[in-house]
């Protein structure tokens, strides 16, 4: 027989700074694998994950896999439009890449937003965990300190390779935008293309903290 | 850090990188064991030197080899008159099309580029931008990250600093310094790679050059800030989406897949890693006797070759389909590049052929091989915030074209968007059906007209002409057909499945959708044929002359009248083009007696 199930279609822009691991995290999380020989993304790629939030919930995640070089932005940033949340990833062995997380950040929040005009949720992961870090990163409290400041909906610690933590920032990241489509569901009326979500479903909202790994 | 710092940190990681591709292997690099071959990737190398994770059962392409061996000597003979081929090509032409035989490779795309030329105008020039830019270049960094994972998977670049990865690092370091408007683009370590694969280090260098330089390729335009090249090609390949394949167009259009998605890594790679291997060196063959107008011509074949596939997938498995299952792909190469050479006769005719010359904007300003000290912000690696009027031009462009297409969609009343042609997270209602799909009463039928037919199998003339299938059936096959075009569903039984609860409201947040991609899906052929032997129940009410209630199917016939003939126009000429199901190619529908009887 037929149920009713909520679906939910949420794209989220994967971004950071050239060689983090963005498409790494990706193909763990969609194929639960890791490979030493993805090559770099030219462009934008583009993966999907289905998940079976709760009985009544399914999500299905769009993930845009961006290019991490600097003169792919012209074009990959036509591609933000939408997105409904990112992740910023940037590479623990190299500070650099930290460095251009601020940047990333300004970009992302310059280019799409939510209805109300606030910035879209967005995750900070601390990639290649299972090697050597530099910088900030060794510092959990001060890092906790920089997302709050910089408005990320919190930061873990990930590796694709060891598969740490990517399925827990996922989740704090779909939380988060379940969370605000709820908030948001009163003034959401204006587009016919849109349904109500169902004011008594669960939309499971916790919100995430911003919480590290112990890895 | 202070400015001086992040120009140390820099310098510092310059000197350690550069370091470690001079030393190579040898002086105790840190590498990971998979990085170090073993003995054991003999057995598992193809024969272009890709190591795959099973060891090769058999060797499928002696008979390949065979051919070419064949071929070798005709070629060889071609080389020695090669003056003469040069300047009237025809021959050279044909053969080119058929694929240099492997073994060849290296020479005739060497002669093709002029490399022996270019050498001794430029003798000294490569071994001093290699020296120059182990010092100095900006784009050490990105370089060695993308080394790190250019082919990894073929035999040469899997040591990690080995001598090919050594060769890869210098000609991109050395290109950056000896180009200062490109620096490195992301998309030449793969072509440098593939050079790699049939040159030497010098040559190899040599021949990034000419491709980025020479204007039978001018691939300066694509790579440097602000992409204007491509934003140029990806116009030209909407015109000709819009010419020849307007159906496969408005499909993409209509679930967000936008040319500027799929075509970027065409067109910088010139379709290395979308195509099988083997393909992609046969485009590449082409592509250095023809140019840049094999480029356009390859998008269009290869989209018209695999549209019948793409209009059935909604977007996220057209976007893997375009991005994985492509390469994948075990169409014959040989059909694939006769059906270029069609293509680009087609595109000729119709003066779409050629995209023009680059203009001023593509072409490089600064001469090459003079050295400029970097920026800072070029130095120590730092984004700028802002972007040159160059790469806000393309934006715009790009911006701009996405909106064409979404006001031309929006007038567009007869196409609703299907659900999930956008990505903006709206929601939806699901209703998750288990009961679709279930057995069906009648014969059902599914004709395909959203498929771009300029070569369909079967003309939609010819099924009206079938004996048994009277006008009245044509029409409730179009309006059944029709909303398949709407919902996309793979899934063909869910528009039908209720026949008898009578016409069912079919709208875009109501239709029930494939939740996985279903790679298993019945293949919608152009024409498609259920007849069931058994009675179903309960049985729909009989149609008396052929008038039926809309959307509903013929009723289901006793087995003594359960027949069909299809008569299948074979003078249509205009099916040249082999089909693909599932990455598999299923030869063209020929028939030797125009009549079918299923009985």
């Amino acid at each position: 027989m037929s149920g009713e199930k909520r679906e939910h279609l949420y794209k989220i822009l994967v971004i950071g700074e050239l060689g983090t691991g963005k498409t790494s995290i990706i193909k763990r999380y969609v194929h639960q694998f890791f490979s030493q020989h993805y090559r770099a993304t030219i462009g934008v790629d583009f993966a999907l994950k289905v998940l079976n939030w709760d009985p009544a919930t399914i999500i299905r995640l769009q993930l845009w896999d961006i290019a991490g070089q600097e003169r792919f932005g012209n074009m990959t940033r036509v591609y933000y439009k939408e997105a409904v949340g990112a992740f910023i990833v940037f590479d623990v062995t190299r500070a650099s890449t930290f460095d251009a997380v601020v940047k990333w950040k300004q970009d992302l929040d310059s280019k799409v937003q939510m209805a109300d005009g606030s910035p879209i949720p967005c995750v900070l992961l601390a990639n290649k965990c299972d090697q050597q870090k530099e910088g900030l990163v060794n510092n959990p409290p001060k890092m906790d300190e920089y997302c709050k400041e910089k408005g990320f909906t919190g930061w873990f610690e990930t590796s694709a390779k060891e598969n740490v933590n990517i399925e827990e920032a996922a989740r704090a990241l779909v939380s988060k935008i379940l969370l605000n489509d709820k908030l948001l569901h009163g003034n959401d009326t204006k587009d016919p293309t849109k349904i109500a979500l169902d004011p008594n479903g669960k939309a499971n909202g916790e919100p995430p903290n911003g919480k590290s790994c112990a890895c | 850090m202070n400015e001086e710092e992040l120009l140390i940190r820099a310098a510092e990681e310059r000197a350690i990188i550069v370091n470690k591709y001079a030393h190579g292997r040898e002086e105790g690099a840190q590498i990971d064991p998979w990085e170090d071959p073993q003995f054991e990737i003999y057995h598992v190398t193809d024969r272009y030197g890709f190591i795959h994770d099973e060891r090769i059962a058999q060797r499928n392409d002696k008979k390949q080899i065979q051919v070419e061996m064949e071929r070798e000597k005709k070629w060889l003979k071609m080389a020695k008159e090669w003056d003469h081929h040069k300047r009237s090509p025809e021959k050279l032409r044909r053969r080119v099309y058929k694929g240099i035989p492997d073994s060849l490779r290296g020479t005739f795309w060497s002669r093709l580029l002029n490399l022996e030329t270019i050498k001794q105008e430029q003798k000294g020039k490569y071994e001093e931008m290699r020296a120059i830019a182990w010092k100095w270049s900006p784009d050490i960094r990105q370089i060695d990250l993308d080394v790190n994972r250019t082919y990894r998977d073929h035999v040469m670049f899997r040591e990690r600093y080995g001598l090919k990865q050594q060769a890869l690092f210098n000609i991109l370091s050395a290109y950056s310094v000896y180009n200062r408007e490109i620096g490195y683009c992301q998309g030449m370590s793969q072509i440098a790679a593939l050079l790699l694969m049939y040159m030497n280090e010098e040559d190899a260098f040599w021949a990034l050059s000419a491709l980025i330089c020479d204007k039978k390729y001018c691939m300066h335009g694509f790579y440097i800030q602000g992409f204007p090249k491509l934003v140029r090609y990806q116009d030209h390949h909407d015109k000709i989406m819009n010419k020849f394949l307007p159906k496969l167009k408005k499909h993409l259009d209509r679930h967000g897949v936008d040319t500027g998605i799929y075509t970027l890594k065409w067109f910088f790679q010139c379709y290395l890693d979308r195509v099988p291997f083997r393909l992609a060196l046969r485009i590449w063959d082409a592509y250095l006797l023809d140019g840049e107008r094999v480029l356009i011509a390859v998008g269009y074949n290869l989209l018209k070759l695999h549209r019948q596939q793409l209009m059935r997938l909604g977007m996220d498995d057209i976007l893997t389909y375009l991005q994985i299952r492509m390469e994948r792909s075990e169409m014959d190469d040989d059909i694939v590049m006769e059906s270029l050479q069609r293509c680009m006769e087609e595109l000729k005719k119709a003066k779409l052929h050629y995209p023009g010359p680059s203009p001023p904007d593509e072409l490089p300003k600064m001469p090459f091989g003079t050295f400029t000290e970097p920026t800072f912000e070029q130095k120590v690696g730092r984004r700028t915030s802002e972007l040159t009027a160059l790469e806000r031009v393309a934006t715009e462009s790009v911006v701009l074209r996405r909106q064409q297409t979404e006001e031309q969609l929006e007038m567009d009343q007869l196409s609703p968007r299907p659900p999930g042609a956008t990505s903006n997270g709206h929601h939806r209602l699901s209703h998750i059906s288990g009961s679709d799909g279930g057995n069906l009463g009648g014969s059902k039928f599914s004709f395909d007209p959203s498929i771009d037919d300029a070569s369909s199998l079967v003309s939609r003339r010819s099924l009206a002409d079938t004996s048994v299938t009277s006008t009245a059936d044509l029409s409730v096959f179009s309006s059944v057909t029709r909303s398949h075009a709407q919902d996309n569903s793979l899934d063909t039984h869910s528009n039908v499945s209720d026949e008898s609860s009578g016409p069912r409201a079919i709208t875009p947040t109501a239709t029930p959708r494939a939740l996985t991609p279903q790679p298993s899906a019945p293949s919608p052929d152009v024409v498609r044929i259920y007849v069931p032997y058994s009675s179903p129940s309960p049985p729909s009410p009989c149609r008396q002359n052929g008038d039926l209630p809309p959307r509903s199917l013929p009723c289901p016939l006793t087995s003594d009248q359960n027949k069909l003939i299809i008569k299948v126009d074979n003078n249509s000429q205009e099916e040249q083009t082999p089909i693909v199901e599932h990455g598999h190619l299923v030869k063209p529908f020929q028939l030797n007696s125009p009549e079918i009887d299923l009985k």
